[in-house]
Protein backbone atom coordinates (compact mmCIF):
# COMPACT_ATOMS: atom_id res chain seq x y z
CA UNK A 1 0.00 0.00 0.00
CA UNK A 2 1.33 3.38 -0.94
CA UNK A 3 1.43 5.51 2.17
CA UNK A 4 3.84 8.15 0.90
CA UNK A 5 1.40 11.03 1.02
CA UNK A 6 0.31 10.63 4.63
CA UNK A 7 -0.30 13.79 6.60
CA UNK A 8 0.87 13.66 10.18
CA UNK A 9 -0.64 15.97 12.75
CA UNK A 10 0.86 16.04 16.21
CA UNK A 11 -0.26 19.23 17.81
CA UNK A 12 -0.49 20.33 21.43
CA UNK A 13 -2.61 23.37 20.78
CA UNK A 14 -4.10 24.98 17.71
CA UNK A 15 -6.56 27.75 17.10
CA UNK A 16 -7.02 31.46 16.64
CA UNK A 17 -5.78 34.37 18.67
CA UNK A 18 -8.16 34.03 21.60
CA UNK A 19 -9.92 30.82 20.73
CA UNK A 20 -8.09 27.52 21.05
CA UNK A 21 -9.94 24.98 18.92
CA UNK A 22 -7.78 21.87 19.30
CA UNK A 23 -5.90 20.53 22.28
CA UNK A 24 -3.66 17.45 21.97
CA UNK A 25 -4.61 16.54 18.46
CA UNK A 26 -2.82 13.47 17.14
CA UNK A 27 -3.80 12.23 13.76
CA UNK A 28 -2.56 10.49 10.64
CA UNK A 29 -4.48 11.20 7.46
CA UNK A 30 -3.75 8.38 5.01
CA UNK A 31 -2.32 9.23 1.61
CA UNK A 32 -4.04 8.47 -1.71
CA UNK A 33 -7.36 7.93 0.03
CA UNK A 34 -10.50 9.91 0.52
CA UNK A 35 -10.78 10.97 4.14
CA UNK A 36 -13.90 12.55 5.47
CA UNK A 37 -13.94 14.77 8.50
CA UNK A 38 -17.46 14.30 9.80
CA UNK A 39 -18.98 16.38 12.54
CA UNK A 40 -21.71 18.84 13.43
CA UNK A 41 -21.48 22.56 12.74
CA UNK A 42 -18.82 24.25 14.82
CA UNK A 43 -16.89 21.07 15.56
CA UNK A 44 -13.65 22.36 14.04
CA UNK A 45 -13.81 20.71 10.61
CA UNK A 46 -12.91 23.82 8.67
CA UNK A 47 -10.23 24.77 11.20
CA UNK A 48 -8.63 21.36 10.72
CA UNK A 49 -8.52 21.91 6.96
CA UNK A 50 -7.24 25.47 7.28
CA UNK A 51 -4.50 24.23 9.59
CA UNK A 52 -3.01 22.33 6.67
CA UNK A 53 -2.19 25.50 4.76
CA UNK A 54 -0.91 27.59 7.63
CA UNK A 55 -4.09 29.56 8.26
CA UNK A 56 -4.28 28.46 11.90
CA UNK A 57 -1.60 28.99 14.53
CA UNK A 58 -0.42 25.76 16.17
CA UNK A 59 2.13 24.44 18.65
CA UNK A 60 3.55 21.09 17.63
CA UNK A 61 4.30 19.34 14.39
CA UNK A 62 2.39 18.96 11.17
CA UNK A 63 4.08 16.99 8.43
CA UNK A 64 2.81 17.44 4.90
CA UNK A 65 4.66 15.92 1.97
CA UNK A 66 7.56 14.79 4.21
CA UNK A 67 8.17 18.34 5.37
CA UNK A 68 7.33 20.28 8.47
CA UNK A 69 4.51 22.60 7.44
CA UNK A 70 6.07 25.67 9.04
CA UNK A 71 9.07 25.29 6.76
CA UNK A 72 7.05 25.11 3.54
CA UNK A 73 6.91 28.45 1.77
CA UNK A 74 3.72 30.01 0.48
CA UNK A 75 4.62 29.47 -3.16
CA UNK A 76 5.24 25.76 -2.52
CA UNK A 77 1.93 25.47 -0.71
CA UNK A 78 0.22 26.81 -3.82
CA UNK A 79 1.71 23.95 -5.84
CA UNK A 80 1.20 21.31 -3.17
CA UNK A 81 -2.44 21.62 -2.23
CA UNK A 82 -5.76 23.08 -3.18
CA UNK A 83 -8.40 24.20 -0.69
CA UNK A 84 -11.88 25.00 -1.88
CA UNK A 85 -14.71 26.29 0.21
CA UNK A 86 -17.35 28.72 -0.96
CA UNK A 87 -16.35 31.07 -3.75
CA UNK A 88 -18.17 34.35 -4.15
CA UNK A 89 -17.01 37.31 -6.15
CA UNK A 90 -17.80 40.91 -5.27
CA UNK A 91 -20.59 42.53 -7.22
CA UNK A 92 -19.52 44.24 -10.46
CA UNK A 93 -16.29 42.24 -10.45
CA UNK A 94 -17.28 39.10 -12.27
CA UNK A 95 -15.08 36.48 -13.87
CA UNK A 96 -15.76 33.84 -16.46
CA UNK A 97 -15.34 30.17 -15.62
CA UNK A 98 -12.35 29.76 -17.89
CA UNK A 99 -10.66 32.80 -16.35
CA UNK A 100 -11.26 31.45 -12.86
CA UNK A 101 -9.55 28.20 -13.86
CA UNK A 102 -6.57 30.06 -15.27
CA UNK A 103 -6.30 32.17 -12.11
CA UNK A 104 -6.22 28.92 -10.14
CA UNK A 105 -3.19 27.95 -12.19
CA UNK A 106 -1.50 31.27 -11.44
CA UNK A 107 0.53 29.87 -8.56
CA UNK A 108 2.13 27.38 -10.93
CA UNK A 109 3.71 29.65 -13.49
CA UNK A 110 6.07 32.56 -13.04
CA UNK A 111 5.48 35.86 -14.75
CA UNK A 112 2.21 37.54 -15.52
CA UNK A 113 0.98 35.43 -18.41
CA UNK A 114 -0.10 31.81 -18.42
CA UNK A 115 1.74 29.26 -20.56
CA UNK A 116 0.25 26.94 -23.18
CA UNK A 117 0.40 24.16 -20.64
CA UNK A 118 -1.88 26.06 -18.28
CA UNK A 119 -4.50 26.54 -20.97
CA UNK A 120 -4.26 22.87 -21.92
CA UNK A 121 -4.68 21.77 -18.30
CA UNK A 122 -7.66 24.07 -17.83
CA UNK A 123 -9.35 22.62 -20.90
CA UNK A 124 -8.55 19.06 -19.80
CA UNK A 125 -10.04 19.63 -16.36
CA UNK A 126 -13.16 21.16 -17.88
CA UNK A 127 -13.61 18.01 -19.95
CA UNK A 128 -12.99 15.78 -16.92
CA UNK A 129 -15.55 17.55 -14.78
CA UNK A 130 -18.06 18.01 -17.60
CA UNK A 131 -18.19 21.80 -17.49
CA UNK A 132 -16.91 22.52 -20.98
CA UNK A 133 -20.18 24.16 -21.95
CA UNK A 134 -19.82 26.60 -19.04
CA UNK A 135 -16.40 27.92 -20.09
CA UNK A 136 -17.58 31.37 -21.09
CA UNK A 137 -20.31 31.78 -18.52
CA UNK A 138 -19.83 34.12 -15.60
CA UNK A 139 -19.44 32.60 -12.14
CA UNK A 140 -22.34 34.71 -10.88
CA UNK A 141 -24.71 33.26 -13.50
CA UNK A 142 -24.18 29.64 -12.50
CA UNK A 143 -26.58 27.51 -10.48
CA UNK A 144 -25.35 26.07 -7.16
CA UNK A 145 -24.75 22.69 -8.74
CA UNK A 146 -22.78 24.14 -11.66
CA UNK A 147 -20.82 26.39 -9.33
CA UNK A 148 -19.84 23.45 -7.13
CA UNK A 149 -18.50 21.61 -10.15
CA UNK A 150 -16.59 24.69 -11.26
CA UNK A 151 -15.13 25.12 -7.78
CA UNK A 152 -14.03 21.48 -7.83
CA UNK A 153 -12.47 22.06 -11.24
CA UNK A 154 -10.68 25.13 -9.87
CA UNK A 155 -9.08 22.86 -7.28
CA UNK A 156 -8.28 20.05 -9.72
CA UNK A 157 -6.71 22.34 -12.29
CA UNK A 158 -3.77 22.84 -9.95
CA UNK A 159 -3.18 19.05 -10.06
CA UNK A 160 -2.55 19.14 -6.33
CA UNK A 161 -1.06 16.38 -4.23
CA UNK A 162 -3.56 17.22 -1.51
CA UNK A 163 -7.12 18.22 -2.19
CA UNK A 164 -8.96 19.85 0.71
CA UNK A 165 -12.68 20.29 0.13
CA UNK A 166 -14.81 22.20 2.60
CA UNK A 167 -18.43 21.05 2.31
CA UNK A 168 -18.38 20.28 -1.41
CA UNK A 169 -21.95 19.00 -1.03
CA UNK A 170 -23.61 22.01 0.56
CA UNK A 171 -26.74 23.49 -1.05
CA UNK A 172 -26.96 20.73 -3.64
CA UNK A 173 -29.82 18.59 -4.85
CA UNK A 174 -29.61 14.81 -4.84
CA UNK A 175 -28.33 14.30 -8.38
CA UNK A 176 -25.68 17.04 -8.06
CA UNK A 177 -24.46 15.44 -4.83
CA UNK A 178 -24.07 12.10 -6.57
CA UNK A 179 -22.21 13.73 -9.46
CA UNK A 180 -19.84 15.60 -7.14
CA UNK A 181 -19.20 12.44 -5.17
CA UNK A 182 -18.44 10.56 -8.39
CA UNK A 183 -16.04 13.29 -9.57
CA UNK A 184 -14.20 13.26 -6.25
CA UNK A 185 -13.87 9.49 -6.27
CA UNK A 186 -12.36 9.60 -9.72
CA UNK A 187 -9.42 11.72 -8.44
CA UNK A 188 -8.43 9.29 -5.70
CA UNK A 189 -5.70 7.58 -7.73
CA UNK A 190 -3.09 10.32 -7.56
CA UNK A 191 -4.42 12.68 -4.92
CA UNK A 192 -4.90 12.62 -1.18
CA UNK A 193 -8.37 14.00 -0.62
CA UNK A 194 -9.75 15.38 2.62
CA UNK A 195 -13.38 16.42 2.77
CA UNK A 196 -15.16 18.25 5.57
CA UNK A 197 -18.87 17.62 5.69
CA UNK A 198 -21.76 17.21 8.10
CA UNK A 199 -23.76 14.94 5.83
CA UNK A 200 -23.17 11.28 6.78
CA UNK A 201 -24.88 9.99 3.63
CA UNK A 202 -22.52 11.89 1.36
CA UNK A 203 -19.61 10.84 3.55
CA UNK A 204 -20.45 7.15 3.55
CA UNK A 205 -20.82 7.06 -0.21
CA UNK A 206 -17.64 8.98 -0.93
CA UNK A 207 -14.95 8.26 1.60
CA UNK A 208 -12.57 5.45 2.55
CA UNK A 209 -11.54 6.75 5.93
CA UNK A 210 -13.48 8.61 8.59
CA UNK A 211 -12.47 11.11 11.22
CA UNK A 212 -15.31 11.99 13.55
CA UNK A 213 -14.96 15.37 15.19
CA UNK A 214 -16.94 17.08 17.90
CA UNK A 215 -16.01 20.21 19.87
CA UNK A 216 -12.41 19.99 18.68
CA UNK A 217 -12.00 16.42 19.90
CA UNK A 218 -11.64 13.32 17.79
CA UNK A 219 -14.42 10.97 18.79
CA UNK A 220 -13.35 8.15 16.49
CA UNK A 221 -11.47 7.35 13.31
CA UNK A 222 -11.24 4.42 10.96
CA UNK A 223 -13.05 2.62 8.18
CA UNK A 224 -16.82 2.92 8.00
CA UNK A 225 -17.62 -0.53 9.44
CA UNK A 226 -15.48 0.07 12.51
CA UNK A 227 -16.96 3.49 13.09
CA UNK A 228 -20.52 2.21 12.85
CA UNK A 229 -19.81 -0.73 15.12
CA UNK A 230 -18.62 1.59 17.84
CA UNK A 231 -21.78 3.73 17.44
CA UNK A 232 -19.55 6.78 16.90
CA UNK A 233 -21.64 8.58 14.31
CA UNK A 234 -24.51 8.67 16.82
CA UNK A 235 -22.15 10.03 19.43
CA UNK A 236 -20.83 12.78 17.16
CA UNK A 237 -24.20 14.12 16.10
CA UNK A 238 -26.01 13.31 19.33
CA UNK A 239 -28.92 11.82 17.40
CA UNK A 240 -30.49 8.43 16.82
CA UNK A 241 -29.63 6.96 13.43
CA UNK A 242 -30.93 4.11 11.28
CA UNK A 243 -28.63 2.46 8.74
CA UNK A 244 -29.95 1.35 5.38
CA UNK A 245 -28.28 -1.60 3.68
CA UNK A 246 -28.75 -2.80 0.13
CA UNK A 247 -27.33 -6.25 -0.64
CA UNK A 248 -25.02 -6.02 2.35
CA UNK A 249 -23.68 -2.60 1.36
CA UNK A 250 -24.36 0.47 3.45
CA UNK A 251 -26.14 3.01 1.25
CA UNK A 252 -27.73 5.41 3.64
CA UNK A 253 -28.08 6.81 7.12
CA UNK A 254 -31.38 8.21 8.29
CA UNK A 255 -31.80 10.32 11.42
CA UNK A 256 -34.71 9.29 13.61
CA UNK A 257 -36.88 12.29 14.55
CA UNK A 258 -38.88 12.55 17.77
CA UNK B 1 -15.00 32.66 -27.75
CA UNK B 2 -12.10 30.57 -28.93
CA UNK B 3 -10.65 33.68 -30.51
CA UNK B 4 -10.86 35.38 -27.18
CA UNK B 5 -9.05 32.48 -25.54
CA UNK B 6 -6.37 32.37 -28.19
CA UNK B 7 -5.66 36.05 -28.16
CA UNK B 8 -6.11 36.65 -24.48
CA UNK B 9 -2.41 36.54 -23.72
CA UNK B 10 -1.64 38.70 -26.69
CA UNK B 11 -4.21 41.19 -25.44
CA UNK B 12 -2.46 41.45 -22.10
CA UNK B 13 0.93 41.97 -23.70
CA UNK B 14 -0.49 44.40 -26.24
CA UNK B 15 -2.31 46.56 -23.69
CA UNK B 16 0.64 46.81 -21.37
CA UNK B 17 3.05 47.66 -24.16
CA UNK B 18 0.61 50.19 -25.63
CA UNK B 19 0.15 51.86 -22.29
CA UNK B 20 3.87 52.06 -21.59
CA UNK B 21 4.67 53.23 -25.12
CA UNK B 22 2.02 55.93 -25.11
CA UNK B 23 3.34 57.16 -21.79
CA UNK B 24 6.87 57.24 -23.17
CA UNK B 25 5.64 59.04 -26.27
CA UNK B 26 3.85 61.51 -24.06
CA UNK B 27 6.96 62.26 -22.05
CA UNK B 28 9.14 62.49 -25.14
CA UNK B 29 6.81 64.85 -26.96
CA UNK B 30 6.57 66.91 -23.82
CA UNK B 31 10.34 67.20 -23.63
CA UNK B 32 10.48 67.95 -27.36
CA UNK B 33 7.97 70.76 -27.12
CA UNK B 34 9.46 71.99 -23.91
CA UNK B 35 12.68 72.72 -25.67
CA UNK B 36 10.68 75.08 -27.77
CA UNK B 37 10.67 73.35 -31.14
CA UNK B 38 8.10 74.83 -33.44
CA UNK B 39 5.52 75.95 -30.97
CA UNK B 40 4.32 79.15 -29.50
CA UNK B 41 5.29 80.15 -26.03
CA UNK B 42 1.82 79.92 -24.57
CA UNK B 43 1.54 76.30 -25.64
CA UNK B 44 4.73 74.95 -24.20
CA UNK B 45 4.82 77.10 -21.12
CA UNK B 46 1.24 76.84 -20.04
CA UNK B 47 -1.13 74.56 -21.96
CA UNK B 48 1.35 71.74 -22.38
CA UNK B 49 2.02 71.44 -18.66
CA UNK B 50 -1.65 71.42 -17.98
CA UNK B 51 -2.40 68.72 -20.51
CA UNK B 52 0.45 66.58 -19.26
CA UNK B 53 -0.68 66.97 -15.66
CA UNK B 54 -4.30 66.09 -16.49
CA UNK B 55 -3.25 62.97 -18.40
CA UNK B 56 -0.84 61.74 -15.75
CA UNK B 57 -3.15 62.47 -12.82
CA UNK B 58 -6.03 60.71 -14.59
CA UNK B 59 -3.80 57.74 -15.26
CA UNK B 60 -2.65 57.49 -11.66
CA UNK B 61 -6.14 57.90 -10.22
CA UNK B 62 -7.67 55.31 -12.54
CA UNK B 63 -4.91 52.79 -11.93
CA UNK B 64 -4.78 53.14 -8.16
CA UNK B 65 -8.59 53.18 -8.06
CA UNK B 66 -8.64 49.79 -9.76
CA UNK B 67 -6.04 48.43 -7.33
CA UNK B 68 -7.94 49.78 -4.31
CA UNK B 69 -11.23 48.29 -5.49
CA UNK B 70 -9.75 44.87 -6.19
CA UNK B 71 -7.70 44.62 -3.03
CA UNK B 72 -10.59 45.64 -0.77
CA UNK B 73 -13.00 43.51 -2.88
CA UNK B 74 -15.22 46.53 -2.91
CA UNK B 75 -16.61 48.12 -6.09
CA UNK B 76 -17.53 51.32 -4.25
CA UNK B 77 -14.17 52.69 -3.14
CA UNK B 78 -11.53 55.00 -4.55
CA UNK B 79 -9.07 57.49 -3.07
CA UNK B 80 -11.87 60.00 -2.63
CA UNK B 81 -14.43 57.74 -0.91
CA UNK B 82 -11.84 56.27 1.46
CA UNK B 83 -10.91 59.76 2.64
CA UNK B 84 -7.32 59.43 1.41
CA UNK B 85 -7.62 62.45 -0.86
CA UNK B 86 -9.09 64.81 1.70
CA UNK B 87 -6.52 63.63 4.23
CA UNK B 88 -3.87 64.72 1.75
CA UNK B 89 -5.56 68.07 1.13
CA UNK B 90 -5.80 68.68 4.86
CA UNK B 91 -2.11 67.97 5.37
CA UNK B 92 -1.18 70.33 2.55
CA UNK B 93 -3.36 73.08 4.04
CA UNK B 94 -1.75 72.58 7.42
CA UNK B 95 1.63 72.88 5.80
CA UNK B 96 0.70 76.17 4.14
CA UNK B 97 -0.51 77.37 7.51
CA UNK B 98 2.77 76.82 9.29
CA UNK B 99 5.31 77.38 6.57
CA UNK B 100 6.56 80.25 4.55
CA UNK B 101 5.93 80.57 0.85
CA UNK B 102 9.13 78.86 -0.15
CA UNK B 103 8.69 75.13 -0.57
CA UNK B 104 9.69 72.23 -2.75
CA UNK B 105 7.03 70.41 -4.69
CA UNK B 106 8.50 67.06 -3.63
CA UNK B 107 8.10 68.07 0.02
CA UNK B 108 4.50 68.99 -0.67
CA UNK B 109 3.93 65.60 -2.29
CA UNK B 110 5.35 63.76 0.69
CA UNK B 111 3.21 65.81 3.06
CA UNK B 112 0.10 64.96 1.06
CA UNK B 113 1.11 61.30 1.13
CA UNK B 114 1.50 61.40 4.91
CA UNK B 115 -1.90 63.07 5.30
CA UNK B 116 -3.49 60.49 3.02
CA UNK B 117 -1.84 57.71 4.97
CA UNK B 118 -3.20 59.07 8.24
CA UNK B 119 -6.73 59.26 6.80
CA UNK B 120 -6.41 55.78 5.33
CA UNK B 121 -5.28 54.39 8.69
CA UNK B 122 -8.31 55.89 10.41
CA UNK B 123 -10.66 54.55 7.73
CA UNK B 124 -9.21 51.05 7.89
CA UNK B 125 -9.22 50.99 11.69
CA UNK B 126 -12.81 52.17 11.93
CA UNK B 127 -14.00 49.85 9.16
CA UNK B 128 -12.20 46.80 10.53
CA UNK B 129 -13.47 47.43 14.04
CA UNK B 130 -17.03 47.08 12.77
CA UNK B 131 -16.45 43.97 10.74
CA UNK B 132 -14.66 45.21 7.63
CA UNK B 133 -17.50 44.66 5.15
CA UNK B 134 -18.16 46.65 1.96
CA UNK B 135 -20.57 49.03 3.62
CA UNK B 136 -18.30 49.47 6.65
CA UNK B 137 -15.48 50.71 4.43
CA UNK B 138 -17.69 53.09 2.48
CA UNK B 139 -19.32 54.53 5.60
CA UNK B 140 -16.04 54.86 7.51
CA UNK B 141 -14.49 56.44 4.42
CA UNK B 142 -17.31 58.92 3.98
CA UNK B 143 -16.99 59.85 7.65
CA UNK B 144 -13.24 60.39 7.47
CA UNK B 145 -13.62 62.16 4.13
CA UNK B 146 -16.09 64.72 5.43
CA UNK B 147 -14.07 65.21 8.59
CA UNK B 148 -10.93 66.14 6.67
CA UNK B 149 -12.83 68.06 3.97
CA UNK B 150 -14.53 70.14 6.65
CA UNK B 151 -11.25 70.83 8.41
CA UNK B 152 -9.62 71.72 5.09
CA UNK B 153 -12.44 74.09 4.25
CA UNK B 154 -11.82 75.92 7.52
CA UNK B 155 -8.10 76.11 6.84
CA UNK B 156 -8.69 77.32 3.28
CA UNK B 157 -9.38 80.86 4.44
CA UNK B 158 -6.08 81.09 6.26
CA UNK B 159 -4.03 79.19 3.72
CA UNK B 160 -5.42 81.20 0.82
CA UNK B 161 -3.60 84.24 2.13
CA UNK B 162 -0.34 82.47 1.32
CA UNK B 163 -1.34 80.74 -1.86
CA UNK B 164 -4.55 81.99 -3.48
CA UNK B 165 -4.91 78.87 -5.62
CA UNK B 166 -5.23 76.70 -2.55
CA UNK B 167 -8.98 77.22 -2.59
CA UNK B 168 -9.13 75.00 -5.68
CA UNK B 169 -7.68 72.04 -3.77
CA UNK B 170 -11.08 70.91 -2.54
CA UNK B 171 -12.66 70.70 -5.97
CA UNK B 172 -9.59 69.78 -7.94
CA UNK B 173 -8.25 71.96 -10.72
CA UNK B 174 -5.30 72.26 -13.06
CA UNK B 175 -5.39 76.04 -13.16
CA UNK B 176 -2.30 76.49 -11.05
CA UNK B 177 -0.08 73.77 -12.46
CA UNK B 178 3.59 74.42 -11.93
CA UNK B 179 5.90 72.88 -14.58
CA UNK B 180 7.82 71.31 -11.70
CA UNK B 181 4.96 68.88 -11.13
CA UNK B 182 5.46 67.04 -14.40
CA UNK B 183 8.58 65.06 -13.49
CA UNK B 184 7.05 64.22 -10.11
CA UNK B 185 3.88 62.96 -11.78
CA UNK B 186 5.91 60.91 -14.24
CA UNK B 187 7.70 59.27 -11.32
CA UNK B 188 4.42 58.62 -9.53
CA UNK B 189 2.81 57.04 -12.59
CA UNK B 190 5.89 54.88 -13.10
CA UNK B 191 5.59 53.79 -9.47
CA UNK B 192 1.93 52.94 -9.92
CA UNK B 193 2.84 50.80 -12.95
CA UNK B 194 5.42 48.95 -10.88
CA UNK B 195 2.81 48.41 -8.18
CA UNK B 196 0.38 47.11 -10.78
CA UNK B 197 2.89 44.59 -12.14
CA UNK B 198 3.61 43.19 -8.69
CA UNK B 199 0.04 43.12 -7.47
CA UNK B 200 -1.98 41.90 -10.44
CA UNK B 201 -1.49 38.19 -9.78
CA UNK B 202 -2.17 38.27 -6.02
CA UNK B 203 -5.15 40.57 -6.64
CA UNK B 204 -6.70 38.03 -8.98
CA UNK B 205 -6.61 35.44 -6.21
CA UNK B 206 -7.84 37.91 -3.56
CA UNK B 207 -10.87 38.54 -5.76
CA UNK B 208 -12.08 35.03 -4.94
CA UNK B 209 -11.74 35.42 -1.20
CA UNK B 210 -9.14 35.25 1.55
CA UNK B 211 -9.03 31.47 1.90
CA UNK B 212 -8.61 31.08 -1.83
CA UNK B 213 -5.71 33.54 -1.85
CA UNK B 214 -4.10 31.75 1.09
CA UNK B 215 -4.13 28.36 -0.63
CA UNK B 216 -2.60 30.09 -3.65
CA UNK B 217 0.32 31.02 -1.43
CA UNK B 218 -0.45 34.64 -0.61
CA UNK B 219 -1.03 35.89 2.89
CA UNK B 220 -4.31 37.73 2.26
CA UNK B 221 -4.05 40.25 5.09
CA UNK B 222 -0.48 41.28 4.37
CA UNK B 223 -1.00 41.35 0.60
CA UNK B 224 -4.12 43.48 0.93
CA UNK B 225 -2.50 45.84 3.43
CA UNK B 226 0.56 46.40 1.24
CA UNK B 227 -1.44 47.05 -1.93
CA UNK B 228 -3.93 49.37 -0.20
CA UNK B 229 -1.10 51.21 1.50
CA UNK B 230 0.95 51.79 -1.63
CA UNK B 231 -1.95 52.67 -3.91
CA UNK B 232 -3.31 54.91 -1.14
CA UNK B 233 0.01 56.73 -0.83
CA UNK B 234 0.29 57.24 -4.59
CA UNK B 235 -3.33 58.40 -4.81
CA UNK B 236 -2.81 60.87 -1.98
CA UNK B 237 0.42 62.30 -3.39
CA UNK B 238 -1.42 63.40 -6.51
CA UNK B 239 -3.67 65.56 -4.38
CA UNK B 240 -0.76 67.90 -3.64
CA UNK B 241 -0.62 68.75 -7.34
CA UNK B 242 -4.19 69.24 -8.45
CA UNK B 243 -6.41 68.89 -5.41
CA UNK B 244 -9.23 66.52 -4.74
CA UNK B 245 -10.70 64.93 -7.86
CA UNK B 246 -13.38 62.38 -7.16
CA UNK B 247 -15.29 60.05 -9.43
CA UNK B 248 -12.37 59.27 -11.80
CA UNK B 249 -10.86 56.67 -9.50
CA UNK B 250 -14.27 55.19 -8.81
CA UNK B 251 -15.63 55.02 -12.31
CA UNK B 252 -12.59 54.33 -14.50
CA UNK B 253 -12.08 50.76 -13.20
CA UNK B 254 -15.74 50.01 -13.78
CA UNK B 255 -15.63 51.38 -17.32
CA UNK B 256 -12.51 49.28 -17.89
CA UNK B 257 -14.16 46.12 -16.53
CA UNK B 258 -17.30 46.66 -18.57
CA UNK B 259 -15.38 47.37 -21.76
CA UNK B 260 -13.09 44.39 -21.29
CA UNK B 261 -15.88 42.09 -20.12
CA UNK B 262 -13.62 40.74 -17.39
CA UNK B 263 -12.25 41.68 -13.98
CA UNK B 264 -8.83 40.16 -14.64
CA UNK B 265 -6.46 42.40 -12.72
CA UNK B 266 -3.75 41.94 -15.28
CA UNK B 267 -5.82 44.08 -17.65
CA UNK B 268 -8.20 46.22 -15.64
CA UNK B 269 -5.73 48.60 -13.93
CA UNK B 270 -4.00 49.53 -17.21
CA UNK B 271 -7.24 50.19 -19.06
CA UNK B 272 -8.63 51.99 -16.02
CA UNK B 273 -5.54 54.21 -16.05
CA UNK B 274 -6.00 55.04 -19.74
CA UNK B 275 -9.73 55.67 -19.20
CA UNK B 276 -8.95 57.96 -16.29
CA UNK B 277 -6.41 59.87 -18.37
CA UNK B 278 -8.88 60.42 -21.23
CA UNK B 279 -11.73 61.41 -18.91
CA UNK B 280 -9.67 63.89 -16.96
CA UNK B 281 -8.14 65.42 -20.08
CA UNK B 282 -11.60 65.89 -21.59
CA UNK B 283 -12.84 67.40 -18.35
CA UNK B 284 -9.97 69.81 -18.08
CA UNK B 285 -10.32 70.93 -21.69
CA UNK B 286 -14.00 71.46 -21.18
CA UNK B 287 -13.46 73.29 -17.91
CA UNK B 288 -11.32 75.82 -19.77
CA UNK B 289 -13.92 76.30 -22.50
CA UNK B 290 -17.26 76.19 -20.78
CA UNK B 291 -17.29 79.59 -19.15
CA UNK B 292 -14.51 81.26 -21.02
CA UNK B 293 -15.66 80.19 -24.44
CA UNK B 294 -18.34 81.31 -26.84
CA UNK B 295 -21.26 80.12 -24.73
CA UNK B 296 -21.11 82.70 -22.01
CA UNK B 297 -19.46 85.87 -21.07
CA UNK B 298 -15.94 85.18 -19.96
CA UNK B 299 -15.99 84.76 -16.19
CA UNK B 300 -13.00 82.50 -15.69
CA UNK B 301 -13.05 78.75 -15.53
CA UNK B 302 -14.73 75.90 -13.70
CA UNK B 303 -12.51 73.52 -11.74
CA UNK B 304 -11.94 70.27 -13.61
CA UNK B 305 -13.00 68.24 -10.60
CA UNK B 306 -16.49 69.68 -10.93
CA UNK B 307 -16.67 68.79 -14.62
CA UNK B 308 -15.40 65.21 -14.42
CA UNK B 309 -18.80 63.74 -13.66
CA UNK B 310 -20.26 65.56 -16.63
CA UNK B 311 -18.29 63.30 -18.97
CA UNK B 312 -17.82 60.26 -16.83
CA UNK B 313 -21.33 59.69 -15.57
CA UNK B 314 -23.27 59.42 -18.86
CA UNK B 315 -20.56 57.24 -20.38
CA UNK B 316 -20.54 55.01 -17.33
CA UNK B 317 -24.31 54.69 -17.17
CA UNK B 318 -24.68 53.94 -20.87
CA UNK B 319 -21.95 51.30 -20.87
CA UNK B 320 -23.34 49.76 -17.70
CA UNK B 321 -26.85 49.46 -19.09
CA UNK B 322 -25.58 48.00 -22.36
CA UNK B 323 -23.48 45.37 -20.61
CA UNK B 324 -25.61 44.44 -17.67
CA UNK B 325 -28.95 44.21 -19.42
CA UNK B 326 -29.67 40.49 -19.22
CA UNK B 327 -26.11 39.63 -18.30
CA UNK B 328 -25.62 40.18 -14.60
CA UNK B 329 -22.37 41.62 -13.36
Amino acid sequence: MNRLNDILIDVEEAGYRNNIVFKDLHLIIPGYKITVILGPNGSGKTTLLRMLFKRVKYRGTIVVDFKELARIRGSSIARLLAYMGDISLPEMMGLKVFEALLISRSGLYTGLIEKDEDIREAEAVMAETGIKHLADRRLSELSSGELRKVVLAMALVKRPKYLLLDEPDSHLDILSRIEISRLIKRCRKNTTIIIATHDPIFAVNTADYFILLRDGKIIDKGAIEEVIERKSIEKVFGAKLKYVYDKGKLIGIIPVYG
Amino acid sequence: MSVYRLYRRKIIVFTTITAVLSLLLLVLSYLFLHMGYGSSKIIYQYRLNRIMAAILVGLILGLTGALLQSSLRNPLVDHYILGIGSGGVFAVMLFYLFSSNAYFLAVLTIIAAVGGLAALTITIMVAESVGGGDIAYVLAGIGVNSMFSGASLLLTYVAASKNPYVAYALTGSFIAIDPGWIPLLVVLSALSFVLYIFSSKPLNTLLMGDEYAAQQGYNPRITRLLIVLFSGIIGASVVACCGLIGFIGLVSPHIARLMLGTSDNRLVPVIAGLTGAILLLLSDNFSRLVLAGPFLVSVGEVPAGAIVSLFGAPFFISIMIRRLRGHGA
